[in-house]
C-alpha cells in the first residue's frame, strides 16, 4: 500500500517535471530575447504601427451604428427549389395508434408500411348523432357501443331543448376568455350547481375537458415538486404531469403494495437529504380508468396521502354521473368525504352529455385557478348553449338519477356477466375485472405481444360491425405511455335494451370463436 | 440616454444570464475587476510587467468565459441559449452596441498599457499580441455564430 503511494506520488512528480519542461519549452521562444521575440520589430518602432493600429480599431469601433446580424444567409433560387423537391409533407393529424406495442412496432416498420397502419385505423362515418343508442354507418344501423354517453344525456330531447333556448338567448360563442368578457351567467350558474352537486367549496368550469388536468395540475406542481401517479392514467393526466415539469414516478397500476413501497422509498429519499426541503407533492389517480374500465382503490389511497402528507388529485371523468348511488362520482361510491380529496376534477363530455371540464376543490384551489389555470385565463371559454346543456344534465341527474344509475349498472352488469361467461374459456380475450359503464375486452398471452395483435381485434371490430354491432379498439398516440394489451373499449349507455346487449354477447362471442380466439 | 435607448431596442427579450451587463454600474464594475487585478499582481512582480500578467490573465479568463462557454445556467431558458456563447447572448445578438464596443476595447486598453509600461526586453510582447488578436478575432462582427474549423462545435 505504502510502496503505492509512494510510486504515485514518483509519477506524478515526473509527471509534473514534465509538463513544467513543455511549458518552459514554449515559454522559452516568446520571452522577451526568446527565438521568437521580435525584437528588430521594437528596433525599428514598429510597435508604433501596431499601436497606431490598434488606435483605428477604437475609432472604427466608436463609429460603427449597432445592426442585428441577419440569421441566415437568404437561399438561392436552386438552392429554395432543391428544398422545395426534397420536402414530403406529413400528415396534418399525427396518425392514430392502437398500443404500445404497435407503435413499437410500427418504429422499426418502413415508411409505406406506416402509411398502410394509417389507412386502417381510419374512423367510420356515422350519418346523424354520433352519440346515440342506434348510430346509422352506411345503410346499416348499428348498436352503439362506442359513445361514452352512458346516461343518454347527450340524446336526451330536453337537453337539446335547453341548448336551442340558450342559443336564441346567448348565441353560439362566448366571445372572449372567463376573464375577458367571456363569463355569462350560465358559467357561474353551472359552476355553483356543480360545486354544491360535489359537495366541494367551489368549482371552476374549464371549456375542454382534456385541457383541465392541462390546466389544472400546472396551476400547482411546479418543477421540483413530486408527482406520484398510477402508471394507468389517461393521456389528459400524463399531459398536465408533463407540463408541470414536476418529477413524476409511477406506480404499477391500481397496485397498492408497489404505492406504499414507493411512498416508503420516497420517505427514506427524503430522510437522506434528497429534493427540496418545500418540495409539494401530489398523488394523481382515476376513479374509474378510461383505459381499464376499473375502480381505483380510492380509501386505501386517500389513507396512505393522509399518512405521508401528500395531496390527491383525482380526474373522476369515468366515474361522474355514473358511480355511487346519486352519480356524485367515485367520492360517494367510496363513501369518502369531498374534502378528502384536494382537487378533483372531471369531464363534462360523458355521462353530462356536454363538453367543458370541472375542477372542484376548496374555495382557494379554485380562485388560484382563476389566475393561474392557463386553459381558464387565455382560452375562449365554454360556449354558453353548452353550460345550460351541462345545468340540465345536472338537474337531471339530480332528479333521476337514482333510478338511471341503478338501471344502467344492472344493464352494464349483465354485459360484463355475460361477456365473462362467453368467453371464459378463452386464454386469448379477457374482459377486464371492474366496474363501470366502460368495459375493456383485452386481448392477452402472447398474441397480445404480436405485430398483428392490434389488426386481429379490428378484424374482430370490423366483424362485429357486420353483425350489426359498433365496437371500437382504444387507440392511443406516439405521445401516450399506455402500457396495457391492446383492447377492444365497450360503453354501455342506459338507453340500450337488454335484448341489445344480450345480442351484443352473441355477436362478440361469435366472432371471437369465428377468429378463433375463444 | 442613448445608451438606454440602444439597450431596450437590441434585446426585446430578457435573457437572465446577460441581462446584468445591461445593469449601471456594470462598465465601472468591469474596470474596478481589471484595476484590482493589476493591484493584485504588483504585489509579485514589478508594477509595469504586472500589465502584461494583467493582459494575459485578462484575455485568457474573458475568452473562456465570453467566447467558449455556451448556454445559460438558467433552468427556464428551455436550452434556447444552447448553442450561443455568452459573447452572442450580449444585447441580442446586436453588433457594435455600446455594451459590446466597451468589451472590445477595454482588452486594447490593456494591451496598450502593457506595451507601454515596461521595456520591451522585459515583456512577451508577441505572446501579448496574440493574446488579444485571439480576444478581438472573436468579437469580430463576422465571427457571430461562427466556429472556425468546428472548434468548440
Amino acid at each position: 500500500m505504502a510502496s503505492s503511494v509512494k510510486e504515485n506520488l514518483a509519477w506524478c512528480w515526473e509527471r509534473r517535471n514534465r509538463v513544467d519542461e513543455i511549458f518552459y519549452e514554449l515559454w522559452s521562444n516568446v520571452r522577451p530575447g526568446g527565438r521568437l521575440h521580435p525584437a528588430w520589430f521594437f528596433e525599428a518602432k514598429g510597435h508604433l504601427a501596431v499601436e497606431l493600429l490598434l488606435f483605428a480599431v477604437i475609432f472604427y469601433l466608436l463609429t460603427r451604428k449597432s445592426f442585428k446580424p441577419r440569421k441566415e444567409k437568404p437561399l438561392t433560387r436552386q438552392e429554395q427549389e432543391e428544398l422545395i423537391a426534397e420536402w414530403t409533407p406529413e400528415p396534418l393529424a399525427p396518425s392514430v395508434y392502437a398500443t404500445a406495442n404497435d407503435k413499437q412496432n410500427l418504429r422499426s416498420r418502413t415508411k409505406g408500411q406506416v402509411r398502410k397502419q394509417i389507412r386502417y385505423a381510419r374512423a367510420p362515418v356515422v350519418k346523424g348523432k354520433a352519440s346515440a343508442p342506434h348510430v346509422q354507418i352506411g345503410s346499416k344501423r348499428l348498436l352503439n357501443l362506442v359513445s361514452t354517453n352512458f346516461l343518454n344525456l347527450a340524446d336526451s330531447e330536453r337537453v337539446e331543448e335547453e341548448c336551442v333556448a340558450a342559443l336564441d338567448k346567448y348565441g353560439c360563442g362566448s366571445c372572449g376568455p372567463r376573464g375577458f368578457y367571456g363569463t355569462i351567467d350560465v358559467h357561474l350558474e353551472l359552476e355553483t350547481r356543480m360545486a354544491k352537486f360535489l359537495g366541494m367549496e367551489e368549482a371552476i368550469l374549464y371549456s375542454y375537458d382534456i385541457s383541465t388536468p392541462a390546466s389544472a395540475i400546472p396551476a400547482f406542481c411546479k418543477s421540483g415538486d413530486l408527482i406520484v401517479a398510477d402508471a394507468g392514467v389517461g393521456y389528459p393526466l400524463q399531459s398536465g404531469m408533463a407540463l408541470s415539469r414536476s418529477t413524476v414516478r409511477y406506480f404499477k397500476h391500481n397496485d397498492l403494495g408497489d404505492l406504499r413501497n414507493l411512498l416508503d422509498t420516497i420517505e427514506e429519499e427524503s430522510k437522506l437529504g434528497k429534493g427540496k426541503d418545500t418540495q409539494r407533492r401530489f398523488m394523481v389517480v382515476e376513479g374509474v380508468y378510461a383505459n381499464y374500465g376499473d375502480v381505483a382503490p380510492l380509501r386505501e389511497i386517500v389513507k396512505l396521502k393522509e399518512k405521508h402528507g401528500f395531496r390527491l388529485i383525482l380526474d373522476d371523468s369515468f366515474a361522474l354521473g355514473v358511480l355511487g348511488e346519486t352519480g356524485r362520482g367515485s367520492l360517494e361510491h367510496h363513501d369518502l368525504r369531498p374534502e378528502q380529496v384536494d382537487i378533483m376534477l372531471a369531464s363534462l363530455g360523458h355521462s353530462f352529455g356536454s363538453v367543458g371540464g370541472i375542477c372542484a376543490g376548496s374555495r382557494r384551489v379554485c380562485d388560484h385557478q382563476r389566475l393561474s389555470g392557463a386553459g381558464y385565463v387565455f382560452s375562449a371559454s365554454l360556449p354558453p348553449y353548452l353550460a345550460s346543456a351541462a345545468v340540465k344534465s345536472l338537474d337531471i341527474i339530480e332528479e333521476e338519477g337514482k333510478e338511471m344509475i341503478a338501471e344502467l349498472e344492472a344493464k352494464t352488469d349483465r354485459l360484463r356477466r355475460g361477456l365473462t361467461r362467453a368467453l371464459s374459456r378463452s386464454r386469448t380475450l379477457r374482459v377486464h375485472e371492474g366496474m363501470g359503464p366502460v368495459i375493456h375486452l383485452q386481448l392477452v398471452g402472447e398474441k397480445a405481444t404480436d405485430v398483428s395483435a392490434v389488426e386481429s381485434m379490428q378484424g374482430l371490430v370490423d366483424a362485429a360491425a357486420r353483425d350489426g354491432v359498433f365496437l371500437t379498439v382504444a387507440k392511443y398516440t406516439f405521445l401516450d405511455r399506455y402500457e396495457g394489451p391492446p383492447s377492444i373499449r365497450i360503453a354501455v349507455n342506459v338507453a340500450h335494451d337488454e335484448a341489445d346487449l344480450d345480442r351484443a354477447v352473441t355477436v362478440i362471442k361469435k366472432v371471437a370463436s369465428k377468429a378463433g380466439l375463444v | 440616454m442613448t445608451k438606454t435607448l440602444q439597450k431596450s431596442a437590441s434585446s426585446p427579450q430578457l435573457n437572465a444570464n446577460v441581462e446584468w451587463v445591461n445593469g449601471t454600474a456594470f462598465w465601472t464594475f468591469y474596470v474596478t475587476i481589471v484595476l484590482a487585478l493589476w493591484l493584485c499582481l504588483s504585489i509579485l512582480v514589478p508594477i509595469g510587467l504586472a500589465w502584461t500578467y494583467a493582459n494575459l490573465i485578462h484575455n485568457a479568463v474573458s475568452f473562456y468565459l465570453l467566447h467558449w462557454k455556451k448556454g445559460t445556467p438558467v433552468y427556464y431558458d428551455q436550452g434556447k441559449y444552447d448553442h450561443l456563447t455568452f459573447w452572442e447572448q450580449i444585447d441580442g445578438g446586436s453588433q457594435f452596441t455600446s455594451n459590446k464596443k466597451f468589451f472590445t476595447i477595454i482588452p486594447i486598453a490593456i494591451f496598450i498599457i502593457a506595451t507601454n509600461s515596461s521595456d520591451f526586453r522585459e515583456q512577451p510582447l508577441l505572446l501579448n499580441l496574440v493574446s488579444l488578436l485571439a480576444v478581438l478575432i472573436a468579437k469580430m462582427p463576422q465571427m457571430h455564430t461562427v466556429r472556425i474549423f468546428g472548434i468548440n462545435k
